[in-house]
């Protein structure tokens, strides 16, 4: 049978490959890239035969680089994922046999009831919650065969996280924040240079030196994402990045989520309450007490 | 986390956390500023003992002719020419002193008012010198009996700063030697209540020449047979090896004087040899040696001063572990205050984890901090006891009255003593943080995330 998508076959890849395209993909202009990811997704999760390397690359989905050495990628996957907290007639069933693949460039949006397991499925996607039964495949890594230094460095570099209630740091001011995983990076780099580049994308090139207590909710949220952008990653995590915020600031940071999708090409998971204001989601995962519901496939 | 990321994030962190490490720090600050205080005062006076009142000289031994045993043959030896060649010919001897008693009885008539009034004048221009000194020993009148013996030269070289010991030509003063311990004694308690000058490096060089008349005695003349000898003595400096009531003049004049006086056999006769080992590793076989040869080892000098060592070592130590029980305390303080710490920032714990700190990480930036005012506080420390040791030191030269070998500084200064100071303080507080660095590490990232 030729029924594999695109996507299962990259993640057999090795992990490298999948930073190569983004670094790749990166230099094209933003108009190029949003074609690319675009057509590239939109390929890797209905395609139901294996490309051929030739194919993607008349696509124009492919480089010269990407070429020479395989293929790249889909960022997430999930095969049977439970968790249960606590045991005996205490346990709660937070995930219950959840089985999704999300691919490269997807702008997801998780929707549920409070307690349906938004959260705890983002945990796992994260590598914050290793405690899980099941499989989950992220970037090319199989997280629970991580140990903590190699997880630690997914954290690091493969996601960023964005938390409703922003979790900056209050005494140090925005860039600091920002940079803050650039301690634990273990990379050479001008720190102060790649933040203030960060906190520019996000629209707070006047705020960098601003504590949190002197930013607005919106702006603080801001801070949150560039922190979260800092070490170029190929997942966003958002865990209802918009619930502090009033309807107004709320639009700005989704448009902020949606830009970050459509140009950089990050993709996106985003926990949300507020589910008509994600209009430009590709692509919507219903929770219900721990079940996947609704858009397991997209 | 390379080290220089740790710096900063931990003096980040430090900057924030300055209040509520004030009273552990002031803890460490009392435990390291006392730890420098004791263990200087105990190191000053541990090195009086042993260089002032008892020195010790680490690779020499004093061979005596064995006491009397009753189931000994080779017991009585004397110490002569012979002995000392065998001694020299033991394996490790690096060098052999003998000494030798004078065999007679001599006096000593100090009648101030017999010195030269022109020397006296001398003196008197000197500074520092009291107008109440001069009187005293213009009036001073004293006629004793003293005690010589004869010591090698080379063994008191370092001794006699004031002249040249050895036998002088004749009709030149004999250059002599005084014990330390005398001088001090006289120093400190004689010449103050008489209001006589002390004898001391100032001095020496301009004290006269005094009459000695060896073949004399006020006691006794039973001893007493053949002519006196006048001589004239000239003091040329103190030492330790000096006899202890009397005086010590050169080996040789001595062995003359001993011949003139009683003989040859007289010349030959020392009373103790001291010896001095090529290392002090050598000494327990020298002193086998010397046993099996038939004489004794005086090693009355060494156990004093190491059963006063000890007594001193053991007091220090007990200071020095009050004080480290203090740090300790300290060092609990410091673990508590990391608890706290701990639980009111446990999001920001799982913060850092989700942007990458490892377990190990987490840890290292808590022990950091603790390593970091561990250090702070110790050299906070050791900078507070050296200023107290210097403080009490300067007030006990100047408040508190002469006494025997009171010393011009009361406190030892060892180079280890800052670095042992600011290293236990660290490793305390290092220790302290353990625990809670530990709880930290541990903590789970998701759930302290979500508030729970
Ligand atoms: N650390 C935890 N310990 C015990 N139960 C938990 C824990 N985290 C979540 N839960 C439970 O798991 C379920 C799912 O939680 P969560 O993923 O936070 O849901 P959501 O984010 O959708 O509100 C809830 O019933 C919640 O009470
Ligand atoms: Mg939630």
């Amino acid at each position: 049978m030729w029924t594999i998508s695109a996507s299962r076959l990259i993640l057999r890849r090795s992990e490298g490959l999948r930073a190569l395209w983004w670094k790749d993909n990166s230099r094209a202009s933003p108009a190029a890239r949003t074609k690319r990811s675009t057509e590239f997704f939109a390929l890797s999760n209905r395609v139901v035969f294996p490309p051929s390397y030739g194919m993607l690359s008349a696509m124009g989905v492919v480089s010269s680089r990407v070429r020479k050495s395989k293929i790249a990628s889909a960022v997430v996957r999930l095969e049977n994922v439970s968790r249960v907290y606590g045991s005996g007639g205490g346990a709660t069933h937070a995930l219950r046999d959840v089985t999704l693949d999300i691919g490269a460039g997807a702008f997801v949006k998780v929707v549920g009831t409070s307690g349906s397991g938004k959260t705890t499925l983002l945990n796992i996607i994260g590598g914050l919650d290793t405690s899980y039964a099941g499989r989950a495949v992220v970037a090319g890594r199989d997280l629970r065969a991580l140990n903590d230094k190699a997880l630690s460095r997914f954290r690091n570099r493969t996601v960023g996280f964005v938390f409703q209630h922003f979790h900056l740091l209050d005494h140090l001011d925005a860039l600091q924040n920002v940079a803050l995983a650039s301690f634990f990076s273990g990379r050479e780099e001008d720190s102060r240079q790649r933040a203030e580049e960060v906190l520019a994308r996000v629209g707070l090139k006047d705020k960098m030196r601003q504590l949190p207590g002197q930013l607005s909710g919106g702006q603080k949220q801001r801070v949150a994402i560039a922190r979260a952008l800092y070490n170029r990653p190929a997942l966003i995590l958002a865990d209802e990045p918009t619930g502090n915020l009033d309807t107004r600031t709320s639009g700005q940071i989704i448009g902020l989520f949606e830009r970050l999708n459509a140009e950089d090409g990050i993709t996106v998971v985003a926990v949300t309450h507020e589910d008509h204001l994600f209009r430009r989601a590709t692509r919507g995962v219903r929770l219900e007490d721990g079940r996947v519901v609704e858009g397991r496939e997209a | 986390m390379n080290f220089s990321s740790l710096g900063r994030f931990v003096g980040q962190d430090l900057r924030r956390n300055r209040r509520n490490f004030v009273f552990a720090v002031v803890g460490i600050v009392v435990g390291i500023s006392s730890f420098v205080f004791f263990i200087g005062l105990g190191s000053g006076i541990q090195r009086v003992v042993s260089t002032e009142i008892f020195p010790l000289e680490a690779n020499r031994i004093r061979v005596v002719p064995r006491m009397m045993q009753f189931d000994d043959a080779a017991s009585g030896r004397v110490i002569d020419a012979a002995a000392l060649g065998e001694f020299s010919r033991i394996p490790g001897v690096a060098a052999v002193y003998p000494r030798m008693k004078l065999a007679v009885p001599s006096t000593m008539a100090m009648v101030g008012s017999r010195i030269d009034p022109e020397e006296i004048e001398r003196i008197s221009r000197m500074p520092g010198v009291r107008p109440e000194w001069l009187v005293a020993v213009r009036d001073f009148n004293s006629w004793l009996e003293i005690m010589a013996d004869g010591l090698d030269p080379r063994l008191v070289e370092n001794d006699a700063v004031f002249g040249e010991f050895r036998d002088p030509d004749p009709g030149r003063p004999v250059p002599i030697l005084l014990s330390k311990r005398l001088v001090e004694l006289y120093n400190s308690g004689f010449a103050r209540t008489r209001n006589l000058p002390p004898v001391n490096d100032i001095l020496i060089p301009y004290l006269p020449a005094l009459p000695l008349t060896v073949n004399d005695s006020f006691v006794s003349d039973a001893q007493v047979r053949g002519d006196k000898v006048p001589l004239q003595v000239r003091l040329v400096g103190t030492s330790h090896h000096a006899l202890l009531g009397g005086i010590s003049m050169p080996l040789e004049t001595v062995r003359k004087l001993n011949r003139a006086l009683r003989g040859e056999r007289a010349a030959d006769a020392y009373d103790m040899a001291v010896l001095e080992a090529e290392s002090s590793a050598r000494l327990t076989s020298i002193q086998e040696a010397v046993r099996a040869l038939g004489f004794g080892i005086d090693t009355g000098q060494q156990r004093m001063a190491e059963s006063v060592g000890f007594v001193v070592t053991l007091v220090t130590l007990g200071f020095t572990l009050i004080s480290l029980v203090i740090v300790a305390l300290a060092a609990v303080n410091i673990a508590h205050t990391f608890f706290m710490i701990i639980s009111e920032r446990r999001r920001e714990i799982g913060l850092l984890r989700a942007v990458g700190a490892t377990r190990r990480d987490i840890r290292v930036v808590f022990l950091g901090e603790a390593a970091l005012v561990g250090g702070l506080g110790g050299a906070a420390g050791v900078a507070l006891g050296t200023a107290a040791c210097l403080a009490v030191d300067w007030l006990a030269v100047r408040l508190l009255p002469e006494f025997p070998f009171k010393p011009d500084r009361f406190f030892g200064y060892p180079w280890w003593m800052p670095v042992g100071g600011i290293l236990i303080a660290v490793l305390f507080c290092v220790a302290g943080a353990f625990p809670p660095s530990r709880r930290a590490s541990g903590l789970d990232p998701a759930s302290t995330l979500t508030g729970r």
